[in-house]
């Protein structure tokens, strides 16, 4: 645990120094990193005594151009009073203020350890792929898949859950899809990670690396039809004939992109929001 | 979309189910935009003209992107079927929305159709067009008895807070 | 479906439109013969107002409503002060007041355990106490308070049917219920009523409509069987089957039957409150509640036995936001997981 903390400051606070002060585009603008805010700008006069080093900081938040806020904070289109989210989002950022939630993406490999009444040392450690994302608010969650021993693993974790005793991101990366549920019909071994994999260190990058690895599929039948254009899988190295392919395609409505009245914008709330968060972590 | 009380038990299907299905629905309306914006006034079923409505305001928001952004060009194309209104949407209509935030168009009722189905009937335009203003309810002059009340009342009101520091709602 | 349109429309329209108006009439021909041969009408433009008075009047009347509300709202005003009504101790079988609150939708919370319990926030929004009704009035066997939840505009209703909220001094209110209390738990008209005149660690009862789910048949509305959807089955798969015996020879009475459901009032009882903000007044209670997001529910102890023990000594008769008792922002129970703690282990 503690050597699991100490990794994360250094390499957050890292991360801070080197990723905060390039400006990012606004592809990667989906997952708020609070913990490498709140981590460098309070571990770091601690640590670090010379000056340039405090310099740096000043100018990462001069920029202020990391601008990444965790998709659980944006709220759902609908009727309900946005008092309710301002309230979840409270609790949300006073957990947040508690335990480091990283930034993570569908794609990234993550390592979650549990506190466990069942285990042996009471704590349990998984490792998998981030496979979904779900849920708004407090009871927000992830998926993590992995197999073990031949046999296709995936927890749902919640977010907020205060028996998570560390999340740990091993590899930062998105994938081609924002939902990697078709890793269930892929072969085996896009699901496997090794379960004492170590951390790939984000030192270099500034932007979050997209992987275009394309996955070949278990033959059908799939538990969803991936290659119907509902779904617009990207991810998937389609080895169906042609003319299936092409039958696939009659389920398309390409109408719906020209429905303007299903356009939900929120850049407007997710500015207003980021600007609510980031100011409440500081404090 | 427009949510509705309903909406908590339709599984996010919160528009009117206009035509034959989905498709044919927007197609329906497509043509009563072009003809909104050929003609800048129509008549047409309320239901139809409600529906219609967000659409053509939404169009006039991409349109006022200009005509170099890809997409509203995309979405002129699908919503315009007579390519020559393209060319208005831009040109015309643009400029002229252009210091508006919203609120590009007017909806109002019509006494319903004479036909045997008595539909309620709308009349939809485009504010700044060029036709005779429609007929619509006289509102009262300033000079009645209530409206004359109600402005000495507000008058004394304004006095008496110029005079002294604002304390106690009046009732 | 014609009734959500025009409440939607009802706000923002035909205001945001005025400003413009002027402009818009000058762009157009000045000449007096409409093209359609009709009188039009917006759908707001028909009201009393639009014809009677005259545009800096309505936004007068609004604006000095608006403050009047606010005021009325904000005061905190607790009427004991000036004129006050005898207090009382609590007893165990003294019933209090409830409150009226506006269901704002649900969330997760974790109790210091690890375990997850699902709650429901209610707000107690601008809620007042109206009238009093004694026993002899009522002519019921306990005397009655009525309580008024969520501001509403006074100009949709006649004036005899605001006149209960003028009486105490208060807003017209979305919904007025009756809560039956005993003689030592009355309240002073026109008194607030908070959310923190409930607690965390006790029960409450609450009651809503349901959701309307229209005209439907057993299958849904009771949860009856159906019929195989193959094997030889004509036409009958959801259908209820016999519906009584031959030799009764005829339907008893209550025979469940399709028909309209939901969009009646239920109750949940013995419902948890895990939590109260004081700021906001919301009150967490477990588990869901009958009705849709934004409805108003009445929220009151729990009448159940069980519960007894738990409802001990509440705020009596109510809370008071201008008396003693300073509260802190969040009350919680004391199984809660608070956020500001460290994560939860097993030792």
């Amino acid at each position: 645990m503690a050597a699991a903390c100490g990794r994360l400051l250094l390499r957050s606070a890292a991360a801070g120094v080197l990723g905060l002060a390039a400006a990012r585009p606004a592809l990667s603008g989906r997952c708020f990193s609070c913990s490498s805010y709140r981590i460098s700008s309070d571990g770091e006069p601690a640590k670090f005594q010379p000056p340039p080093k405090p310099v740096i900081i000043d100018k990462q938040k001069q920029k202020g151009e990391r601008r990444f806020l965790s998709p659980e904070f944006i709220p759902p289109r609908g009727r309900t009073d946005p008092l309710k989210f301002y309230i979840e989002r409270k609790d949300m950022i006073q957990r947040r203020k508690v335990f480091n939630i990283p930034e993570f993406y569908v794609g990234s490999v993550l390592a979650v350890t549990t506190a466990d009444p069942c285990a042996n040392d009471k704590v349990n450690r998984f490792v998998g792929i981030c496979i979904q994302r779900g849920g708004k608010g407090l009871g927000a969650t992830f998926v993590l898949r992995n197999v073990i021993e031949d046999q296709g693993v995936e927890i749902c974790y919640e977010l907020y859950n205060p028996r998570i005793q560390a999340i740990e991101v091993l590899k930062l990366e998105k994938r081609l899809d924002d939902n990697l549920m078709y890793l269930r019909d892929a072969l085996p071994e896009y699901s496997t990670f090794d379960v004492n994999m170590k951390p790939v260190s984000h030192l270099d990058h500034e932007e979050i690396p997209v992987n275009k690895l394309q996955v070949r599929m278990k033959p059908k039948p799939w538990s969803k039809r991936w290659e119907r254009p509902k779904y617009n899988i990207k991810g998937i190295k389609f080895e169906l004939p042609e003319k299936k392919m092409k039958a696939a395609q009659k389920w398309s409505q390409p109408w719906l992109e020209f429905d303007m009245l299903r356009e939900y914008d929120t850049s407007k709330i997710e500015e207003k929001i980021w600007k609510e968060v980031s100011e409440e972590l500081k404090k | 979309m427009r949510l509705s009380v309903a909406s908590a038990i339709s599984h996010g299907r919160v528009h009117r189910r206009l035509g034959l299905g989905p498709r044919s629905r927007l197609d329906l309306l497509r043509n009563l935009v072009t003809a909104l914006v050929r003609h800048e006034r129509i008549e047409a079923p309320w239901a139809r003209a409600d529906e219609m409505q967000g659409y053509a305001e939404r169009l006039i928001e991409y349109a006022k992107l200009g005509d170099t952004n890809e997409r509203a060009m995309r979405m002129a194309n699908f919503w315009l079927t007579e390519k020559d209104l393209i060319h208005k949407l831009f040109k015309v209509l643009a400029p002229r929305f252009q210091p508006h935030p919203g609120s590009y168009t007017r909806l109002l009722h019509i006494p319903n159709r004479d036909g045997l189905d008595r539909a309620k009937m709308a009349v939809i335009e485009l504010k700044g067009n060029p036709f005779p203003p429609l007929i619509r309810p006289r509102r009262d002059t300033e000079k009645t008895l209530l409206n004359q009340l109600l402005k000495g009342y507000r008058e004394d009101m304004q006095q008496a807070a110029a005079l002294q520091a604002p304390e106690g709602t009046p009732v | 479906m014609a009734g959500w349109g025009l409440l939607g429309r009802l706000g923002g329209r035909l205001w945001a439109a005025a400003p413009g108006r002027p402009l818009w009439a000058a762009a157009g021909a000045s000449g007096d013969r409409g093209q359609l041969g009709f009188v039009v009408r917006h759908i707001n433009s028909a009201t009393w107002w639009h014809e009677h008075l005259s545009e800096e009047n309505v936004q007068f009347l609004k604006k000095v409503t608006a403050e009047e509300y606010k005021a009325q709202t904000d005061s905190k005003l607790c009427p004991l002060k000036d004129e006050p009504w005898p207090l009382n101790e609590w007893k165990p079988d003294s019933i209090r007041v409830g409150v009226v609150a506006v269901k704002l939708g649900m969330m997760p919370i974790w109790t210091k355990s690890g375990k997850k319990h699902a709650v429901t926030l209610l707000k107690v929004q601008d809620c007042h106490v109206l009238r009093y009704i004694s026993k002899e009035e009522s002519g019921g066997k306990t005397s009655q308070l009525l309580v008024g939840g969520k501001n509403a505009s006074p100009f949709y209703k006649s004036e005899s049917a605001v006149e209960i909220f003028k009486e105490a001094g208060v807003p017209r209110k979305q919904k007025v219920t009756t809560f039956n209390v005993t003689d030592d738990a009355i309240i002073k008209p026109g008194t607030p009523l908070y959310a923190a005149h409930f607690r965390p660690g006790q029960f409450v009862d609450v009651t809503a409509k349901t959701i309307g789910k229209g005209f439907q048949g057993v299958m849904k509305r009771w949860g009856f069987k159906g019929q195989p959807a193959s094997h030889g089955q004509t036409k009958t798969h959801r259908r209820p089957g016999a519906i009584s015996t031959n030799k009764a020879a005829k339907v008893y009475r209550g025979k469940k039957m399709p028909g309209r459901m939901g969009n009646i009032y239920r109750t949940s009882f013995g419902l948890k409150v895990w939590r109260i903000n004081t700021k906001h007044d919301i009150i967490y209670v477990n588990g869901s509640v009958p009705g849709h997001t934004n409805c108003l529910v009445k929220v009151k102890d729990s009448k159940l036995s069980t519960y007894k023990d738990c409802n001990k000594n509440p705020p009596f008769p109510t809370f008071f936001a201008d008396g003693d008792e300073k509260l802190p922002e969040d009350l919680y129970d004391e199984e809660i997981f608070q956020f500001t703690d460290p994560s939860v282990t097993y030792a």
